[in-house]
């Protein structure tokens, strides 16, 4: 079940209502039970066949983890998640990539791809190193592993929480509190905003222009991949919000996700503030185990291409995703050749964020379209001057305008704070207050009509 | 309830526990009417739709409802548009008066109504303009979709007597068989599915006022009636298809209604998409279809206005699409102004041909 659906809103009051009777009357094992059995529930409403396959990964990850001092078993642990995320999602990919060099059609096989398994796969690999690398004791407790894993905030899409930040989250009696509360509820509201308001919206417009990019515009076809770099960012982040309000309902806390990426002044940057769980991510255990900084110059270089090129391919099974990740690479390697110093010019800072929007945005293009061919005649039709249809959408700018007032509400926060960097917030009011709880009941009442009630997933869920 | 407080024989609380609770449900009923206010405010400029009652106080049906008269409305829902109901409960920029003749008589669904179109560009808007001596009259209304159009007519020409013209719409030469034998069996079909059917028939009547007051409401409502009406629809499998047989009967049935006291015009504007070349296909009806649609239409001595060739040559040569609006799907929904303007030229050229 989505996040946003009516199904998940039964879901959740239910498990709200589950948890609190259980903490109430019960120990705090009848609550990781509990909050286990929903999870898989969660997990199963898609397809319970998957419930199966997370069920091994953890299994396996758990008992690898034990082993972890036999060199053969702590292999099998890395091998196994990444066989099965290896086979699910990019079996059928490679073998028709081969199929297309030899020139001869191998056929395909019927897999069904899991939802989720990226990050579940992530996940169990980040506890299986971290148990090798002593960062962590091993989780004795099959339950809370299994817990730690399938938790179904952040299941299907992310957040990828790290088992060092949630496992000891377990051990410690986290309860659902009228703080906690007040506080989850206005992140899952506020995400809903950012998906079903905004995101849903630009995606009616993105998916006719993508389809059919030959009959736009030029200026349309600016507008639309303008529109794409929104609908990602509010579909995505309004996501990580959902995942992290849901978990801090329950009394656990995620790591922020993003952190407004597109102020970022380089790509160096960009990436600390995009997606920050999958960057911390592929930077403490493929860049940094591949050396890191550590061999030379050249070796930096063609690790953080490497680490790109991979991070490519993990967002999706499509050469199009590989070479998103491969220009994200080259311009990371770019970044470190400059060697950026901060500067405090208003202009140069505008120029700067200007310029990195730009090369994000034009990557972008890669990652949505289907194929090149696509991609080549949105990028055409922009730089001929393509005649064609003229749609000025007016949810583009209205979400534009939505990130204009966010980014101003954090530069003046920021500045109050004393803070060097701008830092992004969770727009939370004091629902103790009138004030407060008015503000939240009207972005009650815009959800419900302004949502957009067509079909529309979350563009991370393909992940 | 009591087990912490004391309570003493005097009704009095002397522990004042419950005084927090009390002031924080005072603070969110407070809250509450305050963002009900906040957001009818803001649902008047989003989408200020006209109110819908049964069409009771005529004796006989024109259509099956029709909206609160001399009510102004925005939309914003699809491109945005204001206007206001005329005295008949129609959207006319003109009053209705029984005394000044009505030449032209358009009928149809929510595309002739102008839903979601400024009043002014309007095809009724656009062909008063054109024609100058003549008095266009629109009774198109949500909903009322081609077959209870023709359900309808009977009691429409005997209300508004038109002189030269009634002129009907669709956008779908096939239906399913079941609708076109309702058509010939019946006069008028059953009640078709408005805002004051259903929940409103039901509940007591000061909710009703209530909700009828309230635009919120009444967007929330539809947000509810979006998301049901998109499983119902998946569920229904009745065949639709193009019955000549019966078509030809309905055809004929309308020549013989009008009895050769107008003409008959019947306007077919489908359905289009882009397919990833660029290049504008029409949905629906195939092609096969629509002609032997306009030579039933021959035989029975109406006019059937193709606007497909129009529509193709205002993509091609301006890029112009004739459905959908800036904040909705390219190419989709109801006519936009482009639409209407469209079809009033060509209904023009019909009528001023035909002269």
């Amino acid at each position: 079940m989505s996040f946003a659906s009516i199904d998940f809103i039964i879901f959740f009051i239910v498990v709200i209502v589950g948890t609190l009777i259980i903490q109430k009357f019960f120990s705090k094992r009848v609550k990781e039970v509990f909050l286990l059995i929903a999870s898989y529930f969660f997990y199963g409403y898609w397809d319970w066949r998957f419930c199966f396959l997370l069920m091994f990964v953890t299994i396996s990850s758990y008992f690898t983890a034990k082993y972890k001092d036999k060199k053969g078993i702590y292999v099998l642990g890395i091998v196994i998640p990444l066989v099965v995320l290896g086979f699910f999602k990019y079996f059928n990919f490679f073998l028709t990539s081969f199929s297309n060099i030899v020139g001869h059609n191998l056929g395909v096989l019927n897999i069904i791809l899991p939802v989720g398994i990226s990050f579940y796969t992530f996940q169990a690999l980040s506890y299986v190193i971290d148990v090798k690398r002593n960062k962590i004791p091993v989780e004795n407790d099959f339950i809370r592993l299994a817990l730690y894993l399938s938790f179904f905030p952040q299941l299907v899409a992310g957040p990828i929480v790290k088992a060092k930040d949630f496992l000891p989250q377990l051990k410690e009696e986290r309860k659902i509190t009228a703080d906690n509360f007040k506080y989850g509820i206005q992140l899952i509201i506020f995400g809903l905003f950012k998906k079903i308001v905004l995101a849903d919206h630009m995606s009616v417009f993105i998916d006719e222009v993508f389809f059919a990019p030959s009959a736009f515009h030029w200026t349309t076809l600016l507008l639309c991949i303008v529109s794409y770099s929104f609908q990602i960012y509010f579909d995505f982040s309004g996501y990580s919000d959902i995942a992290i309000g849901c978990a801090k309902c329950l009394g656990y806390d995620f790591n922020c996700n993003f952190n407004l990426p597109y102020l970022s002044q380089n790509v160096t940057e960009f990436w600390r503030r995009w997606h920050i769980s999958l960057s911390t991510w592929l930077k403490e255990y493929l860049y940094i185990p591949l050396g890191g900084n550590r061999k030379g110059k050249i070796r930096q270089y063609i690790n953080l291409f490497i680490t790109m090129l991979l991070g490519g391919l993990w967002h999706g099974a499509n050469w199009t995703f590989v070479f998103w990740g491969g220009l994200n690479g080259l311009a990371l390697c770019f970044d470190k050749m400059l060697k950026h110093k901060k500067s405090k010019n208003i202009i140069k800072i505008c120029f700067n964020i200007f310029i990195t929007y730009c090369f994000i945005t034009f990557t972008w293009i890669f990652f949505r379209a289907e194929n090149f061919m696509i991609a080549w005649k949105v990028i055409k039709g922009i730089f001929t001057l393509q005649n064609g249809i003229i749609h000025n959408f007016f949810w583009s700018y209205l979400s534009l305008l939505v990130m204009i007032i966010a980014t101003v509400c954090a530069i003046i926060k920021s500045r109050k704070l004393k803070n060097d960097s701008i830092n992004g917030y969770y727009p939370v009011v004091n629902l103790n207050n009138i004030l407060g709880l008015t503000i939240f009941l009207v972005m009650c009442g815009l959800l419900l009509i302004l949502a957009f009630t067509g079909e529309s997933p979350f563009v991370y869920f393909q992940f | 309830m009591h087990k912490n407080s004391n309570f003493r024989g005097g009704g009095t609380y002397r522990n004042n526990s419950y005084k927090p609770k009390i002031n924080y449900c005072f603070k969110i009923l407070v809250s509450c009417m305050l963002a009900f206010l906040i957001l009818e405010f803001i649902s008047r400029f989003y989408s200020n739709m006209p109110y819908s009652d049964k069409d009771e106080s005529s004796s006989f049906k024109v259509t099956d409802y029709k909206y609160e008269p001399m009510e102004n409305y925005t939309y914003a829902l699809e491109g945005y548009g204001h206007g206001r109901i005329n005295n008949d409960g129609y959207v006319n920029i003109e009053d209705y008066d029984s005394n000044k003749e009505v030449n032209i008589l358009m009928v149809g669904s929510s595309q002739f109504e102008a839903f979601q179109v400024d009043i002014k560009d309007s095809v009724t808007a656009k062909l008063n303009e054109m024609l100058e001596n003549k008095f266009v009259y629109n009774i198109g209304i949500s909903s009322n979709l081609f077959p209870k159009s023709i359900s309808n007519i009977s009691p429409a020409i005997s209300k508004y007597n038109p002189t030269d013209y009634i002129i009907l719409e669709m956008a779908d030469v096939k239906y399913s068989d079941k609708e076109l034998i309702d058509i010939l069996e019946k006069e008028s079909n059953d009640k078709i599915s408005s805002e004051n059917s259903g929940l409103l028939n039901s509940v007591k009547k000061i909710i009703k006022y209530f909700y009828k007051q309230s635009l919120f409401l009444r967007l929330v409502r539809r947000q509810l009636d979006e998301l049901t009406s998109k499983k119902t629809t998946s569920s229904k499998d009745e065949e639709i298809r193009f019955n000549e047989q019966l078509t030809w009967e309905i055809l004929n049935k309308i020549k013989n209604t009008v009895e050769n006291k107008v003409k008959v015009i019947i306007v077919y504007h489908p359905n289009l998409s882009l397919d990833s070349s660029g290049n504008l296909q029409f949905l629906n009806s195939e092609k096969e279809d629509v002609e032997r649609f306009s030579k039933l239409c021959q035989e029975n001595e109406i006019y059937f206005l193709d606007m497909s060739n129009r529509f193709r040559e205002e993509y091609e040569k301006n890029y112009i699409l004739p459905y959908g609006f800036n904040n909705t799907t390219i190419g989709k929904g109801h006519l936009n102004k482009y639409g209407h303007n469209m079809i009033a030229e060509e209904l023009y050229k019909i009528i001023k041909g035909a002269e």
